[in-house]
C-alpha cells in the first residue's frame, strides 16, 4: 500500500515540548510532524536527541508540557482515563527491548489476547482463534501461545510483541528502535515482517531509530532530531542523496561502509 | 523462518543454571536445613489441624491428684500445676499459636500488600502519606504498640493478634512498595499502558504476579515474628485467656513452678524456638534462592 | 601482508590461538561445547576482526585469551599463546603479570571497566604503578599524557574528574588509554563501539587504528558488525556455532566470500541499505549450544546445502591461497560479495 499523502494524517504531533527537571534545555523542543495513512515516518537521532521522549509522548507514556498529539480528531495529550484508554486501540507501540516488553509470568497467548480483551467483544474462543492467526502471521506457530516469554529468542519475542501491537489493527504503530537489540540476521527478518504487515493492514508507522541504514528501506520520509529539535524532515531519498542540514550530512557519512578498506601499512 | 530453537545466550544461561538448578523450588530443596525446616513446618501444621484427633487427653481436664508429675505412661510429658496433660496442651497450643500467628500475618499482608501496590504504582501524594504512616508505625516499638492496642481493645487473643498484624503491616508495605516501583519501570508495564489496560488491571495482572515472590519470603519471616509476638503477649496475659492454652500462656503459668517442674518451661520454650527457627530458615532460604535467580536473569 | 614484516618478530610477539575448544559444564555432568577447534594468528601491527552473531563463541574466544572465562566454562583443548607464553590451555590459569600488561582489553560498556568512585587519572595511574612499579608522581604524569594521546582535551585537568562526568565516547577513550597504559603487545576490543552513537563510533575506530599504527601492537576486534570490520581490520574470521567458518584478508573475503554464511551475513548487513540494496534476512535462528545440527552447523539455514556433503560428519577446514573455509561445497560455489 502506497502512502496516501494527500489524505488527512492519521497522527499529527503539534509543537511538542517536554522538559525534565526545572533547569536546562528541554528534552524535546517544538517538534511537529504528521503521518499519512500507510506511511512510515522515521525519526532518526543519536542518544539525547529526544527521539525516544517524542515516541513516548506520542503514545501517552509521557505527557507533553506543551503541544498536542492528534489521533484523528482527538488530542491524546488532553484525554484522560477511560476515553484515553479506548483511543489507544488505534495507536500501538513496539518497544526496543524484546526481553522486557512481555510480562515474564504471562503466557504469550494471554499477552497477545490482552488488547482483544480490552477493545473488542470477542469471546474467549474467538480470541484464541485470533491469537493463533496473529502468531502465524508473525511467523510463529499457534501452539506457541501456551509458552512463557523466556522460552523464545530475542527475535521471536519481538515477533510476539508485534503480534500484540497489531492485534486490534491499530491505525498507527510507533516502533521505538525495534531491531537495535537484535542480531544482524534477525534485524532484516523483523524489518521484513513490519513492512509486510504495513502492506497488508495499512497502518501509519512512526519508526524511531539511531541507525540511518536500518530505516533506509522502510521509511517514506525521515525526520532527523538533534538536541530535542527536528533539524530536518523530508522524503527518505532526499535525506540520503541531498541532506540539507550539516548534521544530517554528518550522520549519513558516519554510517560505516562495507566498501571501506584499511590501508595496509 | 519458522525454525524454533532457543537463542544461544538464553540456552547457555539455562544450561549453566540447570547445573545448580532451574526452578526456585528445587534450588530451595537442595538446602538440607531448608528441607528440614519445611518438614518441621509441615508437621506443625498437621498437628494444628489434627490436635483433637491425636491428643491423648482433653487439654483442659484437670486432675488435682496428679499435679506437676513427671512423664508416665498416661501422661507422656507429665502434667502441669492443675494436673492437665502437658502433651495435649502443647498439641492444642500449636493450633492456637499457629492460628493466632496466621491471623496476624493475614492482617499484616492484607493491609501491607494492597497499600504497597498502590503507593508503589501510583506514587505521588498517596505514596508520601502512606509511607509517613508506615514510618510512624515502624518507629514505635512493635510489642509496646501491640500491648497498647490489645489493652485498649480488651485482652483477647484475637485482639492481640490483630494488633500484631497492624504492627507488622509496614514491613509488607515496604517490601511490596519497593518491588512495585522496580516493576513499574519495566517495559512490559509501559506496554500494558499503551495497550489500554486500566490502572487496576495493570496492578492486578502485570505488577502483583511479578512481586509475588518477595511477598512469600516476607510471609515466612513475619510468621516467625508473629509466633514470638503471640508468645510474648500471652506471657504478659494479653493473649489467650485461660483455660485455653497457647505456647506463650503455658510458659507464663509454668514460670511459677520453675524449680519444681522445669520441664513445664522448657517444653513450650523449645517448641517456640523450633517453630520460629523453621519459619526463619525457610524465609532466608527462599530469599537466597531468589537473590541467586535474580542475578541470573532468565 | 606487509604488516608481517619479519617472521622472527611475528613469532616472538604474535597472538597464536591454536585448536582452542571451550565447553560449559551442564546438568548431569555433561559438557556443552561452546567453541570448537578455533585457530588463528595475529601478527604485531595486524588488525584482526572476529565476526559472528550472539552465541557464535566470538566473545568466549576473546575472554579465554584473557583468562576471564566465567565459572563453569573452561578451555578443554588447544591453547592461546603470546610469543612463548601460554596464556590459556586446559587446566591452565593465566600467568601473573600478563593481563593488563602484555594483553589488554576494551569492553563494550566503558562504564563496566571504570570504578565510578575513583578519578580516571588515578585509575590509569594505578595500572602503571601496579604493573610497571612507577612512582606516584610519574604515574600521574603518564596518566595525563595517555589521556591526551587518546584525544581528551585538557588531559591534566580531566584526569582529576570522575567517570560519570565523561560522555560515552569519552569514557571509551579513557578505557583505551587505560588499556594502552602498559604498552601491551595485544589489544582485544570486544564490541568497542556497539554502545556508542554512529558519529562517535567512527571517531573511536579511528582512534583504535591510529593507536595501533603508532604502537605496532596486534589488535583483535570482536564484533557483530561487518561495517566496523571493513575499514578497521586487515584480516577477519567469521564464527558460527562455535567454529570458524571462514578466514582471510578483509578485501578478498568481502569481495568473494567462500562460505555461504559469510555471504549471507554480508547480504544481511544493514549498511547495504545505504547504497539502496535491501538487506537480505537469513532464515531461521542460530542453533543453541548443545543442539548443533550434525554436519555443517549452518546447513539447515543455507541456500546452498545439499544432502550428502553438508549433513554427514563434521566438515573440515580447507586452506588455499592464504584463505581458509569450512564448507563442503566451497570449491564449486561462486558466492556474491558486498553488492557494488
Amino acid at each position: 500500500m502506497t502512502p496516501v499523502l494527500e489524505a488527512p494524517p492519521v497522527l499529527e504531533a503539534r509543537c511538542l515540548v517536554k522538559r525534565f527537571g526545572r533547569a536546562g534545555r528541554p528534552a524535546v523542543n517544538g517538534v511537529s510532524f504528521a503521518v499519512a495513512p500507510g506511511e512510515t515516518l522515521a525519526i532518526v537521532g543519536e542518544s539525547g536527541s529526544g527521539k525516544s521522549t517524542t515516541a513516548r509522548m506520542l503514545v501517552g507514556l509521557i505527557r507533553p508540557d506543551a503541544g498536542s498529539v492528534l489521533l484523528g480528531p482527538d488530542d491524546l495529550a488532553a484525554l484522560r482515563g477511560r476515553r484515553l484508554r479506548a483511543r489507544r486501540r488505534d495507536l500501538q507501540m513496539v518497544f526496543q527491548d524484546p526481553l522486557g516488553s512481555l510480562n515474564p509470568v504471562m503466557r504469550v497467548g494471554d499477552s497477545i489476547a490482552e488488547p482483544l480483551l480490552l477493545h473488542t467483544d470477542l469471546d474467549a474462543a474467538a480470541r484464541r482463534d485470533r491469537v493463533a492467526d496473529l502468531l502465524t502471521r508473525v511467523g510463529l506457530r499457534p501452539e506457541h501461545a501456551d509458552r512463557l516469554p523466556r522460552e523464545f529468542s530475542g527475535g521471536q519475542r519481538q515477533r510476539i510483541a508485534i503480534a500484540r501491537a497489531v492485534a486490534c489493527s491499530p491505525r498507527v504503530l510507533v516502533c521505538d528502535e525495534p531491531v537495535s537489540a537484535l542480531d544482524v540476521s534477525t534485524q532484516a527478518q523483523i524489518l521484513d515482517l513490519l513492512a509486510g504487515l504495513r502492506e497488508s493492514t495499512g497502518f501509519g508507522c512512526v519508526f524511531i531509530s539511531h541507525d540511518l541504514s536500518v530505516v533506509r528501506l522502510i521509511a517514506d520520509r525521515i525526520g532527523v532530531m538533534r538536541g530535542g529539535e527536528l533539524v530536518e524532515l523530508g522524503p527518505a531519498e532526499q535525506i540520503y542523496q541531498d541532506p540539507a542540514h550539516e548534521y544530517t550530512r554528518a550522520l549519513v557519512s558516519a554510517v560505516p561502509s562495507l566498501h571501506a578498506r584499511r590501508k595496509v601499512t | 523462518m519458522k525454525t524454533v530453537t532457543l537463542p544461544p545466550d538464553t540456552a547457555l544461561r539455562r544450561l549453566m543454571r540447570r547445573r545448580r538448578d532451574d526452578s526456585l523450588w528445587s534450588r530451595l530443596l537442595r538446602r538440607r536445613d531448608v528441607v528440614l525446616a519445611l518438614a518441621v513446618l509441615g508437621a506443625l501444621a498437621l498437628v494444628a489441624l489434627l490436635a483433637p484427633v491425636i491428643a491423648p487427653h482433653d487439654p483442659v481436664d484437670q486432675d488435682l491428684l496428679h499435679r506437676l508429675e513427671g512423664p508416665s505412661a498416661a501422661h507422656w510429658l507429665g502434667t502441669d500445676e492443675s494436673g492437665r496433660d502437658v502433651l495435649s496442651r502443647l498439641l492444642y497450643g500449636t493450633r492456637v499459636s499457629l492460628g493466632a500467628s496466621l491471623l496476624a500475618v493475614a492482617v499484616a499482608a492484607g493491609l501491607g500488600v494492597p497499600l504497597g501496590l498502590l503507593a508503589g504504582y501510583l506514587g505521588g501524594a498517596l505514596d508520601l502519606a502512606l509511607s509517613r504512616v508506615a514510618d510512624a508505625v515502624l518507629s514505635i516499638p512493635g510489642l509496646v504498640l501491640a500491648i497498647a492496642i490489645a489493652t485498649a481493645l480488651g485482652p483477647s487473643l484475637t485482639n492481640a493478634m490483630l494488633a500484631v498484624g497492624v504492627v507488622y503491616a509496614p514491613g509488607f508495605y515496604r517490601v511490596v512498595r519497593g518491588s512495585t516501583i522496580t516493576v513499574r519501570g519495566q517495559t512490559y508495564v509501559h506496554a500494558a499502558i499503551v495497550t489500554g489496560c486500566s490502572t487496576w488491571r495493570i496492578i492486578g495482572r502485570h505488577v502483583l504476579p511479578n512481586v509475588g515472590t518477595p511477598i512469600i519470603v516476607k510471609v515466612f519471616l513475619t510468621f516467625g515474628y508473629a509466633i514470638l509476638a503471640e508468645a510474648g503477649l500471652s506471657f504478659l496475659g494479653l493473649g489467650v485467656q485461660p483455660p485455653l492454652a497457647s505456647w506463650g500462656s503455658m510458659l507464663k503459668r509454668a514460670v511459677r513452678y520453675l524449680e519444681q517442674a522445669p520441664a513445664l518451661v522448657i517444653l513450650p520454650g523449645l517448641v517456640i524456638l523450633i517453630a520460629v527457627l523453621a519459619f526463619n530458615t525457610v524465609g532466608d532460604g527462599l530469599r537466597d534462592a531468589l537473590a541467586r535467580r535474580d542475578r541470573e536473569p532468565s | 601482508m606487509s604488516a608481517v614484516t619479519s617472521a622472527a618478530m611475528s613469532d616472538a610477539m604474535s597472538l597464536d590461538v591454536r585448536g582452542l575448544s571451550i565447553a560449559a559444564r551442564a546438568a548431569g555432568g555433561r559438557t556443552v561445547p561452546l567453541v570448537t577447534d578455533v585457530s588463528f594468528r595475529i601478527a604485531p601491527g595486524e588488525a584482526f576482526g572476529l565476526v559472528g552473531e550472539s552465541g557464535s563463541g566470538k566473545s568466549m574466544t576473546a575472554l579465554a585469551a584473557l583468562g576471564l572465562l566465567r565459572r563453569g566454562v573452561a578451555v578443554t583443548a588447544g591453547s592461546v599463546r603470546l610469543g612463548g607464553t601460554e596464556l590459556a590451555g586446559p587446566g591452565r590459569a593465566m600467568p601473573a603479570g600478563v593481563r593488563g600488561r602484555r594483553i589488554a582489553m576494551v569492553f563494550q560498556d566503558p562504564m563496566a571497566g571504570l570504578n565510578p568512585a575513583m578519578r580516571v587519572g588515578e585509575q590509569i595511574a594505578e595500572v602503571l604503578r601496579h604493573h610497571l612499579r612507577m612512582g606516584r608522581a610519574a604515574a600521574a604524569r603518564r596518566a595525563a599524557d595517555l589521556l591526551g594521546e587518546v584525544g581528551i582535551e585538557a588531559p591534566a585537568r580531566r584526569a582529576r574528574d570522575y567517570p560519570h562526568t565523561f560522555s560515552g565516547g569519552m569514557r571509551q577513550r579513557v578505557m583505551i588509554a587505560m588499556a594502552l597504559a602498559c604498552e601491551p603487545a595485544v589489544l582485544i576490543a570486544d564490541e568497542p563501539t556497539t554502545a556508542l552513537d554512529v558519529t562517535v563510533q567512527a571517531q573511536i575506530l579511528d582512534l583504535l587504528v591510529r593507536m595501533q599504527d603508532e604502537r605496532g601492537m596486534a589488535l583483535l576486534l570482536v564484533t557483530h558488525d561487518l561495517g566496523v570490520v571493513a575499514g578497521t581490520c586487515h584480516r577477519l574470521a567469521v564464527m558460527y556455532a562455535g567454529r570458524l567458518v571462514e578466514e582471510g584478508p578483509v578485501g578478498e573475503v568481502f569481495d568473494a566470500p567462500r562460505h555461504p554464511y559469510t555471504a549471507a551475513l554480508l547480504a544481511a548487513a544493514p549498511e547495504n541499505a545505504m547504497r539502496g540494496t535491501a538487506p537480505k534476512a537469513i532464515p531461521g535462528t542460530v542453533p543453541a549450544p548443545g543442539a548443533y545440527p550434525p554436519g555443517c552447523a549452518f546447513g539447515p539455514r543455507c541456500a546452498h546445502a545439499r544432502p550428502g556433503p553438508c549433513d554427514t560428519g563434521p566438515v573440515a577446514m580447507t586452506e588455499s591461497d592464504g584463505r581458509r573455509v569450512r564448507c563442503a561445497r566451497a570449491p564449486e560455489l561462486a558466492l556474491p560479495g558486498v553488492p557494488r
